[in-house]
């Protein structure tokens, strides 16, 4: 199938190789930076500076010790990241599915509009949000808890939970439903026992990208947040100062925040684009 | 396939009568008997969550946009009128955090568009290698924000940047920080969100690229098309919407998120990369003029919905059609 676009223009070699040496580059230009990341997490700090800069060295895992068994270890920050993004998962995800299948069976006339009103409050800038609910938790007493930072997230991964759990439901049949009630089932247990079991994977990879965009939110965490209740990235923006960054611990704090998120990236690859287009596209 | 003999749950009568085919009008489980639809009945926590969480940040907001709010040395509330939305259209700064954002946003959908088309035409092309070149190209996008500002302003750092090293060595930005010139800045703020980025683009097309049916080539070869003919007039026009689509969500993050420029450049040098999500974060919760803030993000928010309804408009006609 491929074979088809290929023009006959172009001579050979540079038809066969000419998409390889392209993403090739695009490779390296996506992975140098990480590797790089990597690496100057296990450089001590004398040759983290040299120049040029080098690739084979001593590694050393100070930074990392340090990280969880120092003075000062990240470990609460971790643990605030895990509470938030659980907890706004399984809201998002459980009001999500059953939010999603009604979307989806609904036969209304606006339902347009409700699914366009549903998903804007996920566009809207976050700036927008952020400061009124600023002004409302400083009223009612949510800043700097757990409950107010996972209520935030929520905002965003709500909506998203409904889109994307929607768009799993319209691929179930409803003629499956349909035989089950003539069967003598209700219609919840049409849903429940039927269609529910059929989209599991897909509620699994909604709980997952939900749970990433809550771990790598900032601007939330860093407005609703003190010290007790810092998540990972707060935590990491914070350790660069004025007054000469260890950048080695940077680096590592980076390593500790994204390793997860990239695994549970790849876990769910099959589900990315559908998730992150929010089911407007399916692959 | 019916079962006489089975027993409906709910009512927990024994029924060995053929159910009939709108078991609805049996009227034996409470949802169903409900005056609204089960669907509803399902979506309506969905709906309240979401209202509340939309409904109420919004009316605040509003309602903070004719004000000023003080905390220091009392709480109070003063109604001022339009008094904010006077003072936003007089401050030359807000003018020159749109241009920023019209560069910054406009900058980077076109670079990322450009790139994403080219990646994913290339990539459709290979025959080997899709799964491990997916893998490598989905990292990015699972990185916090704030993990990819702090790796990317290690790499332009003046004196250690793998980055910088390497343009010194071509001659480019010596003894010249990379984040230090408001051009160079900006460039390197559009890269980065492109680093991040191109490869959503790239999987939304490669999607669509794969739905191209082998047929409309064969075609286009029988009369003549080849290559770049062939792109420009039978792969493109059918692209568009996955293109739509790509520019929508990337145009409303872009507007949505500012992490990356809080953390690299913090809007300088001199303000000249402030795109306006930073300049409202920084107006309503670092200097906090609530009110004032909360005047110019409705103005942002207004701009997004109608940026937002646009790309809408050029992918379906309206949001949530089923096809």
């Amino acid at each position: 199938m491929s074979k088809a676009n290929q023009s006959t223009a172009l001579p050979r070699p540079i038809r066969r190789y000419g998409p390889l040496a392209v993403l090739g580059v695009f490779s390296l230009w996506t992975l140098v930076p990480l590797f790089w990341m990597f690496l100057s997490s296990l450089k001590i700090r004398k040759s983290m500076f040299e120049f040029p800069p080098t690739i084979i060295f001593d590694p050393t895992l100070r930074y990392y010790q340090d990280m969880f068994l120092g003075s000062n270890p990240v470990t609460p920050f971790l643990a605030n990241s895990v509470i938030v993004a659980l907890g706004t998962a399984v809201l998002s995800v459980g009001l999500g599915t059953v939010g999603g299948y009604g979307l989806s069976r609904l036969d209304l006339r606006g339902k347009k509009h409700l699914a366009f009103w549903i998903i804007s409050t996920r566009m809207a800038p976050i700036v927008v949000v952020v400061i009124p609910l600023f002004y409302v938790y400083k009223t009612a007493g949510l800043l700097n808890t757990h409950v107010g930072l996972i209520i935030a997230h929520t905002t965003f991964n709500l909506p998203f939970a409904i889109w994307l759990m929607r768009s799993f439901f319209d691929e179930v049949p409803v003629s499956l439903e349909e035989a089950a009630m003539i069967d003598g089932a209700t219609r919840w247990q049409a849903f429940r026992k039927v269609s529910l079991p059929l989209v599991l994977p897909g509620m699994g990879a909604t709980a997952i990208i939900a749970i990433v965009f809550s771990w790598n939110d900032f601007i939330f965490a860093l407005i609703f947040t003190s010290n007790a209740t810092q998540t990972m990235p707060v935590a990491a923006s914070q350790l660069v100062t004025q007054t000469g960054t260890l950048w080695g611990q940077v680096m590592a704090t980076g390593v500790v925040i994204l390793l997860p998120m990239v695994t549970f990236g790849v876990i769910v690859k099959k589900y990315l684009v559908s998730g992150l287009t929010m089911g407007a596209v399916k692959e | 396939m019916v079962e006489h003999q089975r027993t409906t749950e709910v009512s927990g009568v024994s029924t060995d009568a053929y159910v009939g085919e709108e078991p609805d009008d049996t009227g034996e489980s409470i949802l169903e008997s409900l005056p609204i639809s089960f669907e509803m009945v399902l979506l309506a926590p969905s709906i309240i969550t979401l209202a509340i969480l939309s409904i109420i940040p919004l009316v605040v907001i509003i309602w903070l946009s004719f004000m000023e709010i003080n905390f220091t040395p009392v709480n109070e509330q003063i109604f001022v009128g339009p008094q904010n939305y006077a003072d936003m259209v007089n401050n030359g700064n807000v003018w020159d955090a749109w241009k920023a954002t019209v560069v910054y946003v406009g900058g980077s959908l076109s670079l990322q568009l450009g790139l994403g088309i080219l990646i994913s035409v290339m990539l459709h092309r290979v025959i080997v290698g899709e799964n491990v070149f997916t893998s490598i190209v989905i990292m990015p996008m699972m990185i916090a924000p704030v993990v990819v500002g702090l790796l990317w302003q290690f790499l332009l750092d003046p004196t250690f940047g793998l980055y910088t090293y390497m343009m010194n060595q071509i001659g480019l930005f010596i003894n010249q920080p990379i984040l230090g010139d408001p051009n160079s800045a900006m460039a390197a703020l559009i890269l980065m969100d492109t680093w991040q980025w191109t490869p959503l683009i790239v999987l939304i097309v490669l999607a669509q690229l794969k739905s191209i049916p082998e047929h409309l080539y064969e075609a286009a070869r029988v009369d003549g098309a080849t290559g770049f003919t062939q792109f420009r007039y039978v792969t493109l026009p059918l692209l568009k919407p996955a293109i739509a689509i790509a520019l929508l969500l990337r145009s409303m993050d872009l507007m949505r998120y500012f992490a990356k420029v809080f953390i690299t450049t913090g809007g300088g040098p001199s303000n000249t990369t402030k795109i306006i999500g930073l300049y409202v974060y920084e107006q309503g919760l670092r200097f906090f003029n609530l009110g004032y803030g909360s005047a110019v993000g409705l103005v942002m928010l207004v701009v997004t919905i109608l940026m937002g309804l646009a790309f809408v408009e050029m992918i379906m006609g309206g949001a949530g059609d089923n096809e």
